[in-house]
C-alpha cells in the first residue's frame, strides 16, 4: 500500500526488476518520456508519480485511468484508445522512427 | 534483481511413455529435500518421501487466453508444502512437477508467477520435456500437444536412445532443434542423463554446455512441418548492446498485444555496461530477468529466440530496432 495515498500497489511486473547500473530515478524519467511518446501516437497522455508506483493514462476528453504496473498501463491505454496497441503496427513504427 | 532465494520449480513434461518417470526416479535418488507433484499417485512408480498428488483443476482468468488459466490445485499443494517446511516436518529445497502426458505447461508457469503468495516463495526454474527416440517423430507429427510441449521447453531430453541408431537420434535432435532452437537437447538412457548436451540452446548459452555442439542460428526460419506449419522461429543475433528500458517496454507491449502468438521468448542480452541479462518467457508469462556472471557462460553470444504462431517474425526485428533507437535518444533525460 502506498503510504501517501493509501492506494493498493499493483503486483510487481517483470519490468520493475532492477536491471543494470542505471539509477532508479533516471530509469523512471526515461520510462516516462518513452511511454509518453508511444501513447501520444494513440492520442493519450502519460504521467506518473515520482515514486513510480502509480501511473495515469488520460485522453483528450478528460478521462483518466490509474495503472499500477506496466501491464496495467497497456490495458488502460487500450480502454481509453478504444483499440489495441500493437508495437508491430507500421503507422506506430513510422511515427516513432521520426521521433527517435 | 530479487534478493530472497525462492524455491526452484522444475516442470517435467512429455508424452505418455516417453520416459518422464525413469528420469524422475534417477533425479530423486538421494534427494529427500525435493518435493514431487504428480497428477495421481497410482500413475507413477515413484516411492518418494515428498510425493504429492493433485488432480488438475483449472480456473480460467483474464480474457480467456488458454495460457492464463490458474491451477487452483497446484496453489493449494505448493502452500501445503511450504506449511510442512515451516512446521519442520520436511526440508524443501526444490520442487518437481510432473505434468500429465498431454498437459499444456503454460498454465503451471502462469500459476506460479501470478499467485500473490506462491510467487514470493517459488520460481519456475526450467521446463524439461522428454521425447522418446523411437516414437517421438511420429508423436510430434500426430499430436499438437506434444509439439507445443517441445516448443515451450528449456531442455529437451531424448530418451531411449539405446533403442535407435545414432543417425535416427541425430535426425530427431535436428528436428527438435529446428522446432525449438531455444532449448538445450540432451539424451538419456534408462533415466540417466548424458553429461554433455547434444545441442546447446541458441537462445542462451547454458553454463557448462559444450560450445561445439551448438548449431549456428540462422536469421529467421520456419518451424517443422505438419501441424506446426504456422509456427515461425526467429533467432535474432544482437550485435550491439541493448538498452534495457527500451527492450522491456517493447517486449511487455508486444506480449500484451500478441501474447497468444508469441509462444516462447528466450535470450541473452548484453547491456551497454557489459552486463549480461537472461530473459525467458512462455506466452504472456515472463520469468524474472536474471543477471548472469560472464565467467559462468561457455559462449556468451547475445541473441534472442522468438517462437511464434501466425506472426510475421520479420516485423519483430524492425519493431525492436525502432524502440531501441527511441529509448537511446531519450538516454540524455535526467531523473527528477
Amino acid at each position: 500500500m502506498c503510504i501517501l495515498c493509501y492506494g493498493l500497489t499493483g503486483e510487481e511486473h517483470w519490468t520493475d526488476v532492477r536491471v543494470g547500473p542505471e539509477a532508479h530515478s533516471r530509469v523512471r524519467a526515461r520510462r516516462r518520456r518513452l511511454l509518453s511518446q508511444i501513447l501520444a501516437a494513440y492520442g493519450l497522455d502519460y504521467s506518473d508519480d515520482p515514486t513510480g508506483l502509480t501511473s495515469l493514462v488520460s485522453d483528450r476528453k478528460g478521462n483518466v485511468v490509474v495503472a499500477r504496473s506496466l501491464g496495467e498501463v497497456w490495458a488502460a491505454s487500450e480502454e481509453l484508445a478504444g483499440r489495441g496497441l500493437d508495437p508491430l503496427e507500421p503507422t506506430l513504427l513510422g511515427r516513432l522512427a521520426n521521433e527517435g | 534483481m530479487t534478493t530472497a532465494r525462492r524455491i526452484p520449480v522444475a516442470i517435467v513434461g512429455g508424452f505418455l511413455g516417453s520416459g518422464k518417470t525413469s528420469l524422475l526416479r534417477r533425479v530423486l535418488t538421494g534427494a529427500a529435500d525435493t518435493a514431487v507433484i504428480v497428477n495421481e499417485f497410482g500413475e507413477v512408480g515413484l516411492d518418494h518421501q515428498l510425493l504429492r498428488a493433485c488432480e488438475e483443476r483449472v480456473e480460467l482468468l483474464g480474457g480467456g487466453c488458454a495460457c492464463c488459466t490458474r491451477r487452483a490445485d497446484l496453489v493449494r499443494t505448493l502452500r501445503d508444502l511450504l506449511d510442512d517446511r515451516d512446521r519442520g516436518r520436511a526440508e524443501l529445497r526444490r520442487v518437481v512437477i510432473e505434468t500429465s502426458g498431454l498437459a499444456d505447461p503454460a498454465p503451471i508457469a502462469f500459476t506460479i508467477t501470478s499467485d500473490p503468495m506462491v510467487r514470493h516463495h517459488f520460481e519456475v526454474e526450467r521446463l524439461i520435456v522428454t521425447v522418446d527416440a523411437c516414437n517421438g517423430p511420429a508423436q510430434l507429427a500426430a499430436h499438437p500437444e506434444v509439439a507445443k510441449q517441445a516448443l515451450l521447453a528449456d531442455e529437451l531430453v531424448i530418451t531411449k536412445v539405446d533403442l535407435v541408431e545414432p543417425e535416427a537420434r541425430d535426425r530427431l535432435a535436428a528436428q527438435l532443434s529446428e522446432l525449438n532452437p531455444a532449448a538445450t537437447i540432451r539424451t538419456a538412457v534408462h533415466g540417466v542423463l548424458e553429461h554433455e548436451a547434444l545441442r546447446a540452446s541458441a537462445g542462451r548459452a547454458e553454463p557448462g554446455a559444450r560450445p561445439d555442439g551448438r548449431a549456428p542460428p540462422p536469421p529467421a526460419r520456419a518451424g517443422a512441418g505438419g501441424h506446426t506449419d504456422d509456427v515461425r522461429t526467429l533467432c535474432m543475433d544482437l550485435d550491439r548492446p541493448i538498452d534495457w528500458l527500451g527492450f522491456a517496454v517493447w517486449l511487455s507491449m508486444l506480449l500484451h498485444a500478441r501474447g497468444e502468438e508469441v509462444l516462447r521468448v528466450k535470450g541473452l542480452l548484453e547491456l551497454e555496461d557489459g552486463t549480461l541479462v537472461s530473459v525467458n518467457g512462455v506466452q504472456h508469462v515472463m520469468h524474472t530477468p536474471e543477471h548472469l556472471p560472464r565467467a559462468a557462460i561457455a559462449d556468451p553470444r547475445p541473441g534472442i529466440v522468438f517462437i511464434t504462431r501466425g506472426l510475421d517474425v520479420h516485423r519483430l526485428r524492425d519493431s525492436l530496432e525502432t524502440f531501441q533507437r527511441l529509448a537511446r535518444a531519450g538516454a540524455g533525460v535526467s531523473g527528477r
